[in-house]
């Protein structure tokens, strides 16, 4: 019994170096043939950080309505931060329905480790979340915020979020396996996520009757705990954060599970 | 337990496509457990029992449509059956389609890394096995070019050589041969008939040369179903005779009898020659980069065939006199040189071959000496495909000696219209003739 545990766990470690290789190319095959290559994942944010910065101070002179948004990069760091994680996340939502789609060799072709797939996809979305991340952190160190110690809970805090993600990953790409309808309400639903999350705006700013309803988006809670520990230099609420983290964790396990049962019949729909 | 000297053991196999069923009807169904159960649909496969034994080599044979490649994908597992189990003992290596799994982006390298670690090579492993990968695949510089550059060709070269080197228990061969050309069918067939050697074999094919010539055991299927199942030779026999009587019925006109049969008498081979049924056979320069082994004490250095007098041909007719023959250097002195060739068809049967022993012992030859060996004989018909010369060097007797040189595939040549009737080859007839006899 043991034993057989054993070899299990041994088969999952034995595909780390799949995984690993697998993220590797799906991000060089986003980049393969340009000239600037992973330059891109770079240069991109960074061009859109300094165009928000430009927009906001000084065209729009938006003033953050929370906490911490006294100084004069208050208004982008904010927006940035929240920005960062619905990107993640939208990311995640618009491929993950086609991710089994695309790649119809693996599982018409070969015996593939099919659990994997959705993971790529979050694996490849992280790469943004990370460079994001940085970028952020050197913003709000640049704006006199500081570097706090807190920054290094930043894995930790964004946790329940990754999760969120898998679980987003396994259930839409097992569900537009099948009804590739989905695909097409992604599209949009990732717009509709933007503005119903408190990105541009404190989720203080809401109406009181408003934020109950937005105690419950899962992407609110990711963007509240990197804004305390990036620029307010808190530790997100433990209590919270162990609700949010059991949440996710159950929807990914719920998800993982949806997707294991209906993984064998791919064959039949592509 | 019984089924450890099983390699497979499948038991009432049953595969049905549902067609148009609603997507979202379909996802329930698959979270239900239930996706095929249902009625309608397509039944591909029913009620497919058979079992392999570990270290078989076994043949699926059966027309197109007939669930061939449906029962192959569910042995590898890619496809999930319907109904009944199925059991696999051994990792599964399978050249099934084109383009087993490779993503058209990545070159060929990349895609060979990725397909051996799918099959479960640690990475070390498959560094070190990459440069007999890239030699056997023989694609020169496409190996580092992305594989949607390739010619269908390259890609059943690559895909075969990754499956060569994995070390797989159970390999899965589907027509996927054909596409490549004769040189690398030679060497495919080599491969797997050395593989047979140590692991289990799943042939599928229409050719049944083919599945006779590698198969102990053969499995035809016909519309989803086992028909007949027994020794390859037995199977493919009441197959092709069950084919070609439903196709004689369906071309049923009298006219359509062969114009030949009524003109056998002894010299056929002017009035051939005259014909479109002129057993015209291509021949290709000698190839001296072929695959070849041996103690290297001779080597070949030329294999030519010439006419009858003398001149090098670079094409030649089916039932004409021709020579073989072998030009090879010694490097040692050989005390008794024997030279040799044979002429094996796409699959690597050999056809027909012989060597100088019983009848030329010029004595030893020393080094640096020259041998010429010419073999005369009227070439039999060929059937039209492609064939291969291997010629070898040795030293010693008939069952007793050392190689010095072996060259596989001396030579090519493709037969492209033939008179054959039946057989393998067909010889040049010396005389034919039809009499009525006296009642004794």
């Amino acid at each position: 019994m043991l034993s057989a545990g054993r070899e299990r766990v041994r088969q999952r470690l034995q595909r780390v170096p799949l995984l690993w290789a697998l993220i590797r190319r799906d991000v060089e095959a986003r980049y393969r043939g340009s000239w600037l290559g992973l330059g891109w994942s770079v240069f991109a944010p960074l061009t859109m950080l300094a165009i928000y910065t430009l927009v906001f101070t000084r065209i729009m002179r938006a003033r953050w309505a929370g906490p911490a948004g006294d100084d004069a990069l208050g208004y982008p760091l904010m927006a940035y931060s929240g920005m960062i994680i619905h990107a993640f996340i939208a990311e995640i939502v618009s491929s993950a329905p086609m991710a089994i789609i695309r790649q119809g060799n693996y599982v018409k072709r070969v015996v593939f480790p099919l659990t994997l797939l959705p993971v790529v996809t979050v694996g490849s979305a992280s790469l943004g979340l990370i460079v994001g991340l940085i970028l952020l952190v050197i913003m709000s160190a640049g704006a006199g915020n500081g570097l706090h110690a807190t920054m290094l809970a930043l894995p930790l805090a964004l946790l329940p979020t990754l999760l969120l993600g898998l679980g987003l990953a396994w259930l839409l790409s097992a569900v537009g396996t099948f009804v590739r309808d989905i695909s097409h309400i992604t599209g949009f639903a990732v717009t509709a996520l933007f503005f119903a999350s408190p990105i541009l705006y404190p989720a203080e700013a809401v109406p009181a009757p408003l934020q109950s309803v937005l105690r419950f988006n899962p992407l609110a809670w990711g963007i509240e705990s990197v804004r305390c520990v990036v620029t307010r230099g808190v530790l997100p609420n433990s209590l919270n954060w162990f609700a949010q983290l059991a949440v996710c964790l159950l929807f990914a396990w719920v998800s993982l599970g949806v997707y294991r049962r209906v993984q064998g019949s791919f064959a039949d729909v592509l | 337990m019984c089924s450890e000297v099983l390699a497979i053991e499948a038991r009432h196999i049953g595969k049905r496509f549902i067609a148009n069923r609603g997507p979202w009807r379909s996802f329930w169904h698959a979270l239900r457990g239930t996706h095929g159960a249902s009625d309608g649909g397509y039944q591909a496969l029913r009620d497919v029992t058979f079992s392999v034994a570990r270290g078989e080599t076994v043949g699926f044979i059966g027309r197109n449509g007939a669930g061939k490649s449906t029962l192959l994908q569910i042995l590898c597992g890619t496809l999930r059956p319907s109904s009944g189990t199925i059991h696999v003992n051994g990792k599964v290596a399978a050249l099934l389609e084109l383009g087993a799994g490779f993503n058209p982006d990545f070159t060929g390298r990349e895609n060979v890394f990725l397909n051996a670690s799918l099959l479960g090579l640690p990475r070390r492993q498959i560094a070190a096995r990459l440069p007999d990968i890239q030699a056997f695949a023989e694609i020169g510089e496409f190996f580092d070019q992305p594989v949607r550059t390739y010619s269908s060709g390259m890609f059943v070269r690559l895909a075969f050589a990754v499956m060569a080197h994995v070390d797989a228990d159970i390999l899965v061969i589907d027509e996927a041969l054909a596409v490549g050309d004769a040189h690398f069918t030679q060497k495919c067939m080599r491969f797997l008939h050395s593989f047979r050697q140590r692991g289990t074999l799943l042939f599928v094919s229409h050719d049944t040369q083919a599945v006779t010539g590698l198969c102990d055991r053969a499995i035809w299927l016909e519309d989803g179903v086992v028909r007949e199942e027994g020794s390859a030779k037995s199977v493919c026999e009441s197959y092709l005779a069950t084919l070609f009587g439903t196709e004689q019925r369906a071309a049923a006109s009298p006219s359509a009898a062969p114009a030949k049969a009524r003109i056998l008498h002894d010299q056929r081979q002017p009035w051939l020659n005259r014909s479109p049924l002129r057993n015209d056979i291509e021949l290709f320069a000698f190839q001296a980069e072929a695959t070849r082994f041996g103690h290297g004490s001779a080597s070949i250095d030329k294999v030519v065939l010439l006419d009858e007098d003398g001149r090098e041909l670079s094409w030649m007719v089916g039932g004409e006199p021709v020579s073989v023959e072998i030009h090879a250097t010694c490097h040692a002195t050989l005390q008794a040189p024997i030279v040799g060739f044979y002429v094996k068809d796409r699959l690597g049967q050999t056809l027909f071959g012989d060597n100088t022993f019983l009848t030329c012992r010029p004595g030893p030859a020393r080094h640096g000496q020259r041998l010429v060996a010419r073999f005369s004989f009227h070439l039999p018909y060929l059937p039209a495909g492609d064939y291969s010369l291997a010629a070898a060097i040795g030293d010693g007797t008939q069952d007793d000696h050392v190689q010095h040189d072996w060259v596989h595939d001396a030579l090519f040549f493709r037969s492209h219209s033939t008179s054959v009737s039946t057989g393998l080859v067909g010889l040049p007839m010396q005389r034919i003739s039809l009499e009525t006899a006296s009642p004794e």
